[in-house]
């Protein structure tokens, strides 16, 4: 049985999103063909052949594949898993927008259930999913002959990039359903991400000393892609405005990561940030209390460490 | 011996309670650290329908039971006690009208007030007739075109910002209560004066005021068209009223005893939570008794009220355990939380300042206790 | 043009669940249940359409036991015109529910199909697409904004890296994430005005649909505890840790 991948990428690279879910077809086992549907994607198959351990790379280069249009992307794979001649078992897809937005369309087409947001393998047909926004891990068999799914990527370790010499099949089949077109899109993001939804949040405290300080934790969250938020200490003291305070009084958090900077961690701030998954302090008073609820706690003078973390993430 | 609670009354009771926690609670520390009148929630909780919640639809107001009622000044104290102040005050006022006046005076003054297009206030405490309203000074004497109305009124909710007020006054200084009229007047009639908001120990959003009157009302202004019956229309006014403060008890003392509960379970003290102290355990198995108790009286005497059933007693019960439940609740809810519980960072010393009042007005503690006796003593 | 909007009775949102001690599933027992949030905005959606006059009529449905009549009721309460109650003890996958959904589409013909983009009980973020590919309908998923213009919907997606905006032939199919609209508050008098509209019960076999499991949950557990903090020695140990360790950047 094989393993069909939907490639993740812009018709101009490849995105990392695809290695993860290359690493996760590798748990499940079998011969693993990469899908690369788009518009002038010639570059992004060559890309996908070169990945380790794949061993085929399907091209389906055309104008009605140039955004990834779902209405025609599915069919297409659809029509591959039911005539393609490769007998794939799985159908794989990065969780991303794309991958979601895809994938429980092709399943439907196939007549099959979807597992969503996989982070764990067990297997050829059993799988982990986080389920309650991840309070609670199921795991879970597929009964189907064909099992789609889409993967988180966190979850799965990227496979390299190169190591890999697979042959690029060209596919001559076009679906252009015009159920949609695609009409514009604004990709680059000016703004940050809302606090409450951000999956990197990281805040200042009264250890900034002053709003201007604050552009040393703006320079950190441009590279994580952050959102920024403060203590009430430093809102109090009137470094930042009071729309970016977390905490009891303020706003509720629960990113992925909550990286805390001069902030003292009282218990109002920290009620606000009890649902992070991961909490990094960095605090230069070792008794600070943050340190108690901290995952990673790095007792330095912030000044010092936050250009270090950021030119670190370059 | 019943207490009815439909599933209509609890699907009101859900949704009035999220737009309390989403729109009122995360005011109330403002409102209360600034004094900031909760008038400032006019436009959301008339769009709601919360203004008109005790009126019937034919008034234009939306009709739910008693019992509904109840529970929504339950969510609207809990998320805010001043908020839930200023909108019983509002009741106090068009319950006089409803229970107490003319069908024209019914048709011309509830429909706005239910839209919360216009804010009542109620006035019948004076300086020297607290819980002795019979020895008002205030007095209304017959003019060629209705009544001329002077004296003074103390601690009225509502009076700078409203509308109009139900005044209570005498038409017959010899009557004693009988001799207690009651008048719908304009706010903005010329000669009365509304002092600068009381600073008060708690409810600080909820502003009452003094009100000096000299001021003249038309004859239709009348509440009834009958001198004498007012009295009896405050009596039964705060029949009503005694259960919506025992519902604003009940609720501020919920909110207080929730965040007791949550402080308990996750403050540690030698890495373990204090909630594993039974000293404390003790005071949140009084604190959830007495809320259950206090809610269980609050609600059969709405049961009682939606039934069309006498309830001065089971009312004044519930007012009288309710207030005095509380002070309890939220002594002990702040006690647990130490120090925290002392600042202003957290909601636990509003809560103790805001149900102070609660003992005292709408009927004293003393009061209620002289009512329970007659009626007990009555039987 | 008609709206179908559909909704799903879940677990209230700020509620915090617990996995059961045997592993089986999620204590449910008098958990407060709820309207699922991106339904809301479904809703509030649907509800805005007819305002401005583009939508005639927004007919809602749900999936599930007697309870969720109270959600149907609630959306009643919001704006919808009738209910549509498809009974069913079972808890449907998503593929299920599309191809409930598909037979009420057939029967309804609405012009517009509004979901919400997942339910925050399994978090499938399935359902939409599939209804929409059964049904043979365009989908414009994770929409932030909707606009019909003539007989296209333009709608606006929240994408990975920004935002894109599709036009749809119409009829066609939205799924709502977050920013599409602050869903309202049902007032009062709309609550008890709710108790009239109409509500209809249908039976997943009188749909001709028959309810069959594509996967089986084998166990339920909680996540990996919180593991006690540590202090790092430096930044690049920290980066270390957070890339390899937690796996968060």
């Amino acid at each position: 049985m094989s393993i069909l991948i939907v490639a993740e990428h812009d018709n101009g690279s490849l995105k990392p999103a695809t290695l993860n879910t290359v690493s996760a077809a590798a748990q499940i086992g079998g011969d693993i063909d990469i899908l690369v549907a788009g518009a002038g994607c010639q570059t992004v198959a060559e890309a996908a052949a070169r990945v380790a351990g794949v061993s085929r790379v399907l091209l389906a280069d055309n104008a009605a594949y140039g955004h990834q249009l779902a209405e025609n992307l599915a069919p297409l794979v659809a029509h591959l898993v039911q005539e393609g001649g490769r007998d794939y078992g799985h159908i794989l897809a990065p969780a991303t927008t794309a991958g979601k937005n895809l994938l429980p369309r092709v399943a439907a087409l196939l007549d099959v259930g979807q597992l969503s947001d996989v982070v764990g393998v067990d297997g050829t047909d059993t799988f982990k999913r986080p389920i309650y926004a991840g309070n609670a891990i199921a795991t879970v068999k597929s009964l189907d002959g064909v099992k789609v799914i889409t993967v988180r990527t966190t979850a799965f370790e990227a496979v390299a990039t190169t190591g890999g010499s697979a042959a690029i099949d060209t596919l001559d089949v076009a679906y252009d359903t015009g159920l949609s077109r695609f009409i514009d899109e604004q990709l680059a993001k000016s703004d940050r991400p809302e606090l409450t939804a951000a999956r990197i949040v990281i805040s200042g405290g009264r250890g900034m000393g002053n709003g201007e300080n604050f552009a040393l934790i703006a320079q950190l969250a441009d590279r994580l892609g952050a959102a920024i938020g403060a203590s009430r200490a430093a809102v109090d003291a009137g470094f930042v405005p009071n729309d970016m305070q977390v905490g009891q009084t303020g706003k509720i958090v629960a990113p992925d990561l909550y990286i805390a900077v001069g902030i003292s961690g009282a218990i109002q701030h920290l009620a606000g940030i009890k649902g992070s998954k991961v909490i990094v302090a960095i605090n230069k008073d070792e008794e600070a209390p943050i340190f108690q609820v901290a995952d990673y706690g790095l007792v330095a003078d912030l000044f010092e460490v936050l250009p270090q973390l950021t030119a670190r993430l370059a | 011996m019943n207490i009815t609670v439909t599933d209509d009354d609890l699907m009101l009771s859900d949704a009035l309670q999220r737009f309390c926690q989403e729109v009122i609670a995360p005011a109330a520390a403002e409102v209360d650290e600034r004094s900031l009148s909760a008038t400032c929630h006019r436009p959301a909780l008339s769009e709601i329908g919360i203004m008109g919640m005790n009126l019937p639809e034919a008034y234009g107001g939306t009709g739910v039971s008693a019992v509904a009622l109840y529970l929504a000044v339950e969510h609207l104290a809990a998320a805010c006690g001043s908020t839930a102040s200023m909108v019983t005050a509002h009741f106090l006022a068009t319950d006089s009208i409803l229970l107490g006046g003319t069908e024209a005076q019914k048709q011309a003054w509830l429909p706005d007030a239910a839209a919360g297009r216009k804010l009542g206030g109620f006035a019948l405490t004076e300086p020297s007739a607290g819980s002795n309203p019979a020895a008002m000074r205030t007095v209304a004497e017959k003019t060629a075109n209705g009544y001329r109305i002077r004296g003074v009124k103390h601690f009225i909710s509502n009076a700078a910002e409203a509308d109009f007020l139900v005044v209570y006054a005498k038409t017959d200084k010899s009557a004693g209560h009988r001799g207690i009229s009651a008048f719908i007047v304009d706010r903005h009639s010329a000669g009365i004066e509304v002092s600068p908001p009381e600073r008060t120990m708690g409810l600080k959003g909820g502003h009452v005021f003094e009100v000096a009157l000299d001021c003249e009302v038309p004859a239709g202004n009348l509440l009834g068209g009958e001198e004498g019956r007012g009295f009896r229309t405050a009596m039964h006014v705060l029949d009503n009223g005694r259960v919506e403060i025992a519902a604003s008890c009940t609720g501020i003392a919920r909110a207080a005893y929730q965040a007791a509960l949550f402080w308990a379970k996750t403050r540690e003290v030698n890495d373990h939570p204090i909630a594993e102290f039974q000293g404390l355990q003790w005071m949140i198995a009084d604190m959830a008794t007495e809320l259950e108790a206090a809610r269980m009286f609050g609600l059969k005497a709405a049961t009682r009220r939606e039934q069309g059933e006498r309830f001065s007693q089971e009312s004044a019960m519930a007012k009288l355990y309710a207030s005095e439940a509380a002070g309890r609740i939220t002594d002990k809810a702040l006690q647990i939380h130490g120090g925290y519980g002392y600042t202003r960072e957290m909601p636990l010393e509003r809560y103790v300042r805001d149900v102070r009042i609660m003992r005292i007005y709408e009927g004293s503690s003393e009061v209620q206790r002289n009512i329970i006796a007659r009626t007990v003593l009555q039987d | 043009m008609k709206v179908l909007v559909t909704v799903k009775r879940v677990i209230d949102y700020n509620v915090k669940v617990r996995v059961k001690a045997d592993h089986s599933g999620v204590d449910l027992s008098n958990v407060k249940m709820a309207l699922n949030p991106f339904c809301e905005i479904a809703v509030e959606e649907a509800v805005r359409l007819k305002e401005a006059g583009t939508a005639t009529e927004v007919v809602v449905v749900s999936i599930g036991p007697a309870a969720v009549q109270e959600q149907i009721r609630a959306v009643l309460a919001l704006g919808a015109d009738r209910g549509i109650h498809i009974e069913t003890e079972a808890d449907p996958e998503p593929l299920s529910v599309a191809k409930l959904l598909a037979k009420v589409v057939a029967a309804e013909r609405p012009g517009l199909v509004i979901l919400g983009k997942q339910a925050i009980d399994a978090d499938n973020n399935q359902t939409g697409q599939m209804l929409a590919a059964l049904t043979g309908m365009g989908q414009g998923t994770f929409a932030s904004a909707v606009k019909v213009e003539g007989d296209e919907l333009l709608v606006t997606r929240e994408v990975d890296g920004g935002l894109q905006t599709l036009g749809l032939r119409l009829p066609a199919i939205v799924t709502t994430d977050l920013r599409l609209n602050e869903p309202r508050y049902a007032t009062l008098p709309n609550i008890m005005k709710a108790k009239k509209k109409p509500l209809e019960v249908r039976a997943p076999a009188a749909l001709g649909v028959e309810l069959r499991a594509y996967s089986q949950v084998l166990k339920v557990e909680p996540p990996a505890d919180r593991r006690g903090g540590i202090k790092v020695a430096s930044v690049e140990e920290l980066v270390d840790k957070l890339k390899n360790e937690a796996k968060v950047i």
